[in-house]
């Protein structure tokens, strides 16, 4: 199958990162992987992202703002007429390097907010942050940057939407993402932790739906529903490798945050080839590009071309083969994988693992498992 | 093409033209008068409807500060 166009690229800069989130994206394995790419590396792929068509480029970590050249790559993709959008948990921010930012043409700020109750956005975090993160979110707005509050939502934090809608609000956030957690990495680790239940889940939909209508045209709600709850599975980043890539501070490229842990497959790095060559042969990103590849009931199913089977990742992660379907999907012959784990969670379970280095290293050891069987 | 976080709109030729005059100065009427002047084989009422709709959208969208 030819390559299609890629519109996004999400440049992870570094896994360095001052905050431990228990549902962290980055891989699990993240301290095993500090050879940086170089700014020069770096600056060549924007490049070649615009060239390939690429239109969108999310600067994202761990903590982007950790690397010193930060200004002059903003300052490169601006120059190639890419759309720059940091996404920061903004604890290392402060005037000056926002200044510099905006001098050197960043576009737009997503700013990672725990919660609006101190204890637990500390909690979660692992760290101390509140306040800096709402000193901030007010220093990105005096700035002029539009601004996009993103919260992760879980058990301990979904009954806090109206709470977090309402300081958004008072913020002046432009956009307002609620995600659910998806749980890959760190936050399969801690999924009975972050799970939350039935009951919540029917409480805060109704309340976004209300919300939306209420702020639209001054703040857009963007609400990513928990996919565990759904009777199909989402439509994982529009199809693998079709407009979407994420760049690791190595330098793989990969379809997602996550497909990493899939074994069996090859993701070439930018150290190695141009970002154009890869894009269109690495083995990684043709593996599961098109439908060729896709197994029954998803085969024959009329709704393949709508969500593609689900999510290769959680196909491997929950049911042992990336090629599965979801097992999210109500057709799927391991659905009771998801009905188990929703049982689980409405009875809940303290355990509680930080993205740290420490942790890294002890999970690595049986990286590559499927281990939510 | 008009790109903002996560997403981006495929524009038609008249879009461009018209967020290019929304400077922060013109007035809706303002902008109408200026793409009636240039393009002066259109119709005026027309060029009001397409600009309209168009604000409208994308104000809708919070892509637009008024």
């Amino acid at each position: 199958m030819a390559a299609p166009r890629p519109y996004t690229v999400v440049a992870e800069l570094t896994y360095k990162c001052p905050l431990k989130c228990l549902y962290c994206s980055n891989t699990v394995n993240f301290n095993a992987m500090r050879d940086e790419l170089s700014t020069e590396q770096w600056m060549r792929t924007f490049s070649d992202a615009a060239a390939l068509g690429v239109v969108q480029l999310h600067l994202s970590g761990g903590e982007p703002v950790v690397r010193k050249d930060l200004p002059e790559l903003i300052r490169h993709a601006r120059s190639c007429d890419l759309y720059t959008n940091l996404i920061t948990g903004g604890t290392l921010l402060n005037e000056e390097k926002l200044r510099e930012y905006r001098d050197c043409g960043l576009d737009h700020i997503q700013l990672s907010v725990q919660d609006t109750d101190r204890k637990t956005a500390e909690l979660v975090a692992g760290v101390r942050s509140y306040d800096k993160k709402l000193e901030i979110a007010r220093l990105i707005k005096t700035l002029g940057f539009p601004l996009t509050i993103n919260v992760v939502l879980h058990r301990l934090n979904i009954e806090h939407v109206p709470a977090l809608i309402a300081q958004a609000a008072e913020l002046g956030a432009q956009r307002l993402e609620l995600a659910n957690t998806q749980y890959y990495a760190w936050a399969l680790e801690n999924r009975t932790a972050l799970m939350p239940t039935t009951a919540q889940l029917d409480l805060v939909e109704p309340i976004v739906r209300e919300a939306r209508a209420r702020y639209q045209g001054t703040m857009e709600i963007a609400y990513v529903k928990a996919d565990y709850y759904s009777d199909y599975p989402k439509a994982c980043m529009g199809g693998w490798a079709n407009n979407y890539m994420v760049i690791t501070p190595t330098g793989a490229v990969l379809p997602c945050h996550a497909a990493d842990v899939i074994p069996g497959l090859h993701f070439d790095s930018v150290r190695d080839q141009p970002l154009t060559t890869i894009w269109k042969e690495s083995q990684g990103l043709n593996a599961f590009r098109g439908d060729d590849w896709m197994q029954e009931p998803c085969r024959s199913c009329p709704r393949k071309t709508i969500d593609f089977g689900g999510c290769r990742c959680q196909a491997f992660l929950l049911a042992g083969d990336a090629a599965a379907t979801d097992p999210v999907c109500s057709l799927s012959p391991r659905h009771d994988i998801i009905q188990d784990a929703i049982a689980q969670a409405e009875r809940g379970d303290g355990r509680l693992i930080y993205r740290d280095a420490r942790n890294s290293e002890r999970l690595s050891i049986r990286l590559s498992e499927p281990i939510a069987r | 093409m008009l790109v903002f976080p996560e997403a981006a709109m495929m524009l038609n030729e008249t879009a461009p033209e018209i967020l290019k005059l929304c400077d922060g100065e013109r007035t809706v009427e303002g902008i109408v008068d200026s793409l009636a002047q240039r393009f002066s084989g259109a119709d005026r009422t027309v060029i009001e409807e397409d600009v309209m709709s168009f604000l409208t959208r994308i104000k809708a969208r919070g892509l637009l500060e008024t």
